[in-house]
């Protein structure tokens, strides 16, 4: 009877320890899995602060070392497909946006038409507007078409903040997100103008009116 | 026509001119520059900028000595974003370049939390690497927390911790679902300065 006890107190204390071990286990191939994605795009160039803040923000928040590792890998696909879709040349930001535009479902050729059609200036608040007017129900093709309007037109970053906040109050109020869009392009722009009804990827000529650079 | 094709007074017009541009400096540098001025006393700040302005000048000579190489691509005349020079798919393996950037136009955003029962309330978010120690908010005697900080231009995800324990997102801004952690924290775009 004192061998069972000690037996049984023996398994008691060691069922604690032994899932202790795989726990500790676990976080160790995660923190392996973590380096290995960190190490990988250190060697390429690309850059990991984009990375590293996400485990930041993991642990700041209590996440598990595989949950964040599972962050941590689905993220650097995003910014891996960024990088494949828009090499030769991306800046940080566009990377950054860019896995954001992904994420929410903007589509690869999408990124690409605006990296494109932005030129020598930052895709960045072209992929930030799209990403904002997605968020907010409009449908991809519409927003796509607007941003190459505006990218078109020169408009600046600034504008296109105020453009997609103008359009957040529209939708709060109740207003379609596509209608709402069309009524904020007409009001900047004279709206979609002969390009409407281009596609996302298709091409997009406005008529060439002046960057208003002004909230309506 | 290429650059190897220009006239040496054009190659050399050109690498003046990319010379005269702002130095340039990587946004990391610029976020992190900015925390400390906030955070740091003012004799602090001003051995920062004058630290950050000798680094940009050894930058700006670099980029003028790649300019002047006709050969050399990384020095690109477009000066207002951060290029990482992607290399082909096929290529993808083999390391990349990183050309130095200009992030310039900080400007000072304010949080702000109404929390008039909470013993402290930090903002933690992508510009502070997610820091409980960076970004403490003070309390006003109307209950609000509030806090000023200098952000460069570009999207952030961030959320309020109050107490030390709870997460909270910022009412006032767009609520961001965290797909990764479940937290649900908000988002800020920070434009250009005027």
């Amino acid at each position: 009877m004192q061998r069972l006890s000690s037996i049984a107190a023996a398994v008691l204390f060691a069922l604690p320890a032994g899932a202790q071990t795989t726990a500790s286990d676990v976080d160790r191939a995660a923190q392996e899995r973590i380096e290995i994605i960190l190490r990988d795009f250190d060697r390429r160039g690309l850059p990991t602060d984009l990375l590293r803040a996400k485990v930041a923000e993991g642990t700041a928040k209590g996440a598990t070392q595989t949950r964040i590792a599972d962050a941590i890998a689905l993220l650097a696909a995003r910014v891996d497909s960024v990088a494949r879709l828009l090499a030769p040349a991306v800046s940080g930001p566009e990377l950054h946006a860019g896995a954001e535009a992904l994420a929410v479902g903007v589509s690869g050729p999408s990124l690409r038409t605006l990296r494109m059609a932005a030129g020598r200036r930052s895709a960045e608040p072209y992929f930030l507007f799209v990403i904002r007017l997605v968020r907010r129900g409009v449908s991809q093709d519409q927003a796509m078409r607007a941003a190459r309007q505006l990218i078109d037109r020169q408009v600046a970053g600034n504008t296109l903040l105020a453009i997609a906040d103008d359009l957040a109050r529209d939708v709060a109020s109740g207003a379609s997100p596509d209608a709402a869009l069309n009524d904020r392009m007409t009001r900047l722009i004279g709206g979609f103008g002969p390009t409407a009804g281009a596609t996302a990827d298709g091409p997009a000529r406005g008529p060439g009116i002046a960057n208003t650079g002004a909230k309506p | 026509m290429t650059d190897a094709m220009k006239p040496p007074g054009d190659r050399l017009d050109a690498a003046l001119a990319a010379m005269r541009e702002p130095p340039a400096v990587h946004r990391d540098t610029v976020e992190r520059v900015a925390a400390r001025a906030v955070l740091a006393n003012e004799p602090r700040v001003r051995t920062n900028i004058w630290t950050l302005r000798a680094a940009a000048a050894m930058a700006v000579v670099v980029l003028g000595a790649a300019a002047l190489r006709p050969n050399q691509s990384s020095a690109t005349p477009d000066a207002d974003r951060a290029v990482t020079t992607v290399a082909p798919a096929a290529e993808l393996d083999r390391a990349m370049t990183i050309t130095p950037v200009i992030a310039t136009g900080a400007r000072p955003i304010v949080f702000e939390l109404n929390a008039p029962d909470a013993q402290s309330v930090q903002v933690l978010g992508d510009f502070n690497q997610w820091s409980r120690d960076v970004n403490s908010m003070a309390r006003g005697s109307d209950g609000r927390w509030r806090l000023t900080t200098m952000l460069p231009p570009g999207r952030y995800v961030y959320a309020f911790l109050v107490d030390g324990r709870r997460f909270q997102r910022d009412p006032v801004r767009d609520a961001i679902e965290d797909r990764d952690f479940g937290v649900t924290g908000s988002e800020l775009v920070v434009g250009e300065a005027p």
